[in-house]
């Protein structure tokens, strides 16, 4: 298992994180000490469908637990910008 | 020697003190202590504790007042409670309002508990000492240059000063019961699904649970009784058919796992008081029994490898959008980046990285689908040693609280002092720390007592003799 600075560069990119230029090497060492450990996993022999977990749904009714709007002010009032009755954001095609 | 729940509860019957005389001197504990140990990130505001102290009284006019009626409790600031502020320890979500009630907070309130307060704890959960709280360590009521333990630390803190009698943490690979070693209170993880989830702040969503911090045995046992329970809120809540377990089994057999205990990197001082512990049990009429579980030096790897890539999956929601902080970029992608790397603190990000890494397309089959395998395997080689066992004892953390800054350059040393919790996560089961004696520093150490799904009542039996010895 080699874990390369472009590896970082790529989980940077599909995480929405940025690593600062003076953390990366830091990071680095890090994720490669704890993927060495955890490598370890590769030596259990084993098969995925054998020992799958018994999978089931959980569904309940469709009902309507509150009056409509009755929570809009609360969860507006936490949002980072609003208009009316809307969270703004910003627009994504220019 | 703190009051239990009942003697508080008499006192409170009978008049010898006030809901409002008891709340206030909790309070004025918080205020003298807390300003050196930091436990605490807040008090909730004057009119809700107000309000629910006017609630408490009129259950003890109506007689219908519970053991938690007037009790002072503080919860983990990722238990969501409407109307008031909720960190999670995250810079992310610092002037975040809950919206809604966690079920835990819903059945507090039920049973009269006065909600006081916010504890610190390692940002959104991610840790063993409270260090990665984005708001200060949290230091050890019994020796202030070493920490709490985590990542509920303050919740443990509170309860070994004396600020609260109980509290709430969560615990996903040994945030209840490792702080509780560390403080020296009870700390309790239930059986996964016995506690409903709902309002608490996802971290690893098929390893966290809710569970009771005490000073005895019997205070955790009674905060348990109220905050369990099926939840149609959350969808992996134990169903009443999943709830109804055989109870016969009392043989008073404690298995242990040695060669997994006797290791390289335990204390000589934990191992001793283990063993002086375990004589004990024996002596009061215990039998143990050695016994060894093939896959179990295995669930260190497979919970790190299943933790990070349920936060990277979980900790997706925070986008600067609909709530929390949110830093504008050049462009709408940009601003996800600017609001995520400035709310996140470096292990919060580190495990979020790992988890995408170990999700990703090429990496899957030999990290997360081998993870799995380990953990089916895991669940099936406990479930055979509890057929011949009642609980199985470890120490609960391999070291006692360790010195602020020591550990926290080293994230893989930092791991590995979550060796005897982590396993009890991965498989579901409950398990409670015990403390179990001191340190010639003065150090508390405790014993985790570990017992098969659903069989929590197995753990007080015991719990509740120990403490006798």
């Amino acid at each position: 298992m080699v874990f390369t600075e472009q590896d970082l560069d790529n989980l940077s990119e599909l995480a929405r994180i940025d690593i600062a230029p003076e953390e990366k090497e830091k990071m680095l060492t890090d994720m490669q000490a704890i993927l060495g450990y955890v490598s370890e996993i590769n030596s259990v022999e084993g098969n995925i469908e054998k020992e799958k977990e018994e999978i089931f749904n959980v569904v309940r009714e469709d009902v309507i637990t509150n009056d409509s709007g009755s929570n809009t002010k609360a969860l507006l009032d936490d949002a980072p910008a609003t208009e009316d009755e809307y969270v703004k954001v910003e627009q994504v095609f220019k | 020697m703190a009051k239990t729940l009942k003697q508080l509860n008499e006192d409170l019957k009978r008049g010898a003190i006030t809901v409002e005389a008891l709340v206030d001197s909790y309070k004025k504990t918080i205020s003298e202590k807390d300003k050196e140990i930091h436990a605490l990130l807040g008090m909730y505001s004057d009119g809700f504790v107000l309000s629910q102290i006017i609630k408490a009284k009129e259950m003890f006019a109506n007689g219908t007042a519970t053991l938690l009626t007037g009790i002072p409790v503080v919860l983990k600031d990722n238990i969501l409670v409407k109307g008031e502020i909720a960190t999670g320890g995250s810079k992310i979500l610092e002037n975040y309002v809950a919206t809604y009630d966690a079920t835990v907070v819903k059945k507090l309130k039920e049973a009269g508990a006065i909600l006081i307060g916010r504890a610190n704890m390692d940002e959104f959960a991610m840790g063993g000492s409270t260090e990665n709280s984005a708001y200060g360590v949290t230091k050890n009521p019994h020796d202030l240059s070493r920490v709490s333990g985590g990542s509920s630390g303050g919740s443990a803190a509170v309860v070994a000063y004396e600020g609260v009698t109980v509290s709430l943490g969560s615990d996903t690979g040994g945030s209840i019961r490792q702080p509780a070693s560390f403080c020296g209170v009870v700390g309790l993880k239930t059986t996964y699904g016995n506690v409903s989830r709902y309002g608490v702040m996802a971290m690893g969503s098929s390893l966290d649970q809710i569970g009771p911090f005490g000073n005895c045995v019997s205070d955790v046992e009674e905060v348990y009784k109220i905050i369990s329970g099926y939840d149609v809120m959350d969808s992996t809540s134990l169903s009443e058919e999943k709830r109804k377990v055989k109870t016969e089994n009392t043989k008073k057999i404690i298995g242990i796992p040695n060669d997994f205990i006797n290791r390289e990197g335990v204390d000589v001082e934990v191992l001793a008081n283990f063993n002086e512990s375990i004589k004990k049990l024996e002596a009061s009429g215990y039998t143990t029994k050695n016994i060894s579980i093939e896959h179990l030096e295995k669930a260190l790897s497979v919970y790190y490898i299943l933790m990070p890539a349920e936060v990277s999956s979980n900790l997706a929601r925070y986008d600067g959008i609909r709530y929390g902080l949110s830093n504008p970029g050049e462009t709408s992608i940009r601003s996800y980046f600017e609001s995520r790397t400035a709310g996140f603190g470096a292990e919060v990000r580190r495990r979020i990285l790992l988890g995408t890494y170990v999700l990703s397309s090429g990496y899957y089959d030999s990290y997360y689908n081998k993870a799995n395998i380990v953990r089916e395997m895991l669940k099936k080689e406990f479930a055979k040693v509890f057929l011949d066992v009642d609980v199985i004892a470890t120490p609960t953390s391999p070291i006692p609280a360790f010195k602020i800054g020591e550990k926290s350059n080293d994230p893989l040393a930092m791991y590995l002092a979550d060796i005897f919790t982590v396993p009890v996560n991965i498989v579901g089961v409950p398990a409670i720390s015990i403390p179990s004696g001191i340190t010639k520093n003065n150090l508390p150490l405790g014993i985790q007592f570990i017992a098969s799904h659903m069989r929590e009542d197995l753990l007080f039996t015991i719990g509740a003799d120990f403490e006798k010895l």
